[in-house]
């Protein structure tokens, strides 16, 4: 199931308040900033998942999804200027 | 994939591969229309009726798509430090497909007579050339056409650009239009060299 990141009610960026461990049913409240990683949409997440899949070959993710180097470059560009956003 | 999409966008849906051999193939067929119809592509985007030897066709069409290539290139540079050489080689390639397209239309035997007899009527005589009904129609079906190929051509150039450079400002677009436009200029003087010297 996805993680929600954006609150439903204000679209703010949610924290995580609660960590549960199923093994011994211990229970963690706090308020967590959402790692950057999480707060990227599931393509983005699935994007990055195949760079590194890929040892960060551009060339040979490309090759494996059939289309051209440009094309994901840009796609990685975009990514590192949200990342550097989300960062900030 | 949207086809209307991929076709107008190549470099953004196809792979690497099958665009160098599809850019490849149409500059070989390309070459083969100029040189079977007797039309000269004696600029970035000119195409003209004259009977030239087969190694000045393949000048023109050689320069044609380095000088494209080489001005995107630059041009992406500026917009983007990582642009690549080899993309803007293939969007200068595969743009050209539809002036490719145009040369029938162009080099067609009727055009050609129509042609000739206007240019003979305007030499010869200082009267102006007479020109039929069915000559008026030909000459405006034959310019839409051409209009719509030109649209092609620079459709697929600036969406090519745009991928390859990662252009999304408008004036990345000025800068675009600026090197095509400066490109043009210094293929038709180049050309022009070319020709006295071949």
């Amino acid at each position: 199931m996805r993680v929600p990141v954006i609150c439903p009610g204000c679209d703010a960026i949610l924290r995580v308040s609660t960590l549960k461990c199923d093994h011994c049913q211990t229970t963690i409240n706090g308020s967590y900033p959402m790692p950057v990683f999480l707060r990227l949409t599931p393509e983005e997440q699935e994007f990055v998942m195949q760079f590194l899949l890929a040892s960060g070959s551009i060339k040979e993710m490309a090759a494996q999804e059939g289309i051209s180097y440009p094309t994901l470059r840009n796609r990685l560009d975009d990514l590192i200027e949200k990342v550097r956003q989300l960062q900030q | 994939m949207n086809t209307a999409k991929a076709f107008f966008s190549p470099l953004e849906n196809f792979s690497d591969r099958v665009l160098l051999i599809t850019g490849l193939a149409a500059s070989a067929a390309g070459l083969g229309l100029s040189a079977g119809f007797d039309v000269a592509q004696d600029g970035i985007f000119d195409l003209h009726i004259a009977r030239l030897p087969f190694h000045t066709h393949l000048l023109f069409l050689a320069g044609n798509i380095f000088l494209t290539a080489l001005g995107l290139f630059l041009a992406g540079k500026v917009i983007n430090p990582g642009t690549r050489l080899i993309d803007m080689v293939k969007v200068s390639m595969i743009a050209r497909i539809p002036l490719y397209l145009a040369i029938p239309f162009i080099g067609n035997r009727a055009m050609v007579s129509l042609s000739e007899r206007l240019v003979k009527q305007t030499t010869s005589g200082g009267s102006m050339p007479q020109m039929e009904g069915s000559d008026m129609a030909f000459l405006l079906l034959l310019s839409l056409v051409s209009i719509l190929f030109l649209a092609g051509f620079f459709i697929l150039l600036v969406n090519g650009f745009r991928v390859a450079a990662n252009a999304k400002k408008w004036q990345h677009y000025l800068l675009l239009a600026a090197v095509i436009l400066a490109a043009e200029v210094l293929s038709k003087f180049l050309y022009a060299k070319m020709v006295v010297l071949f």
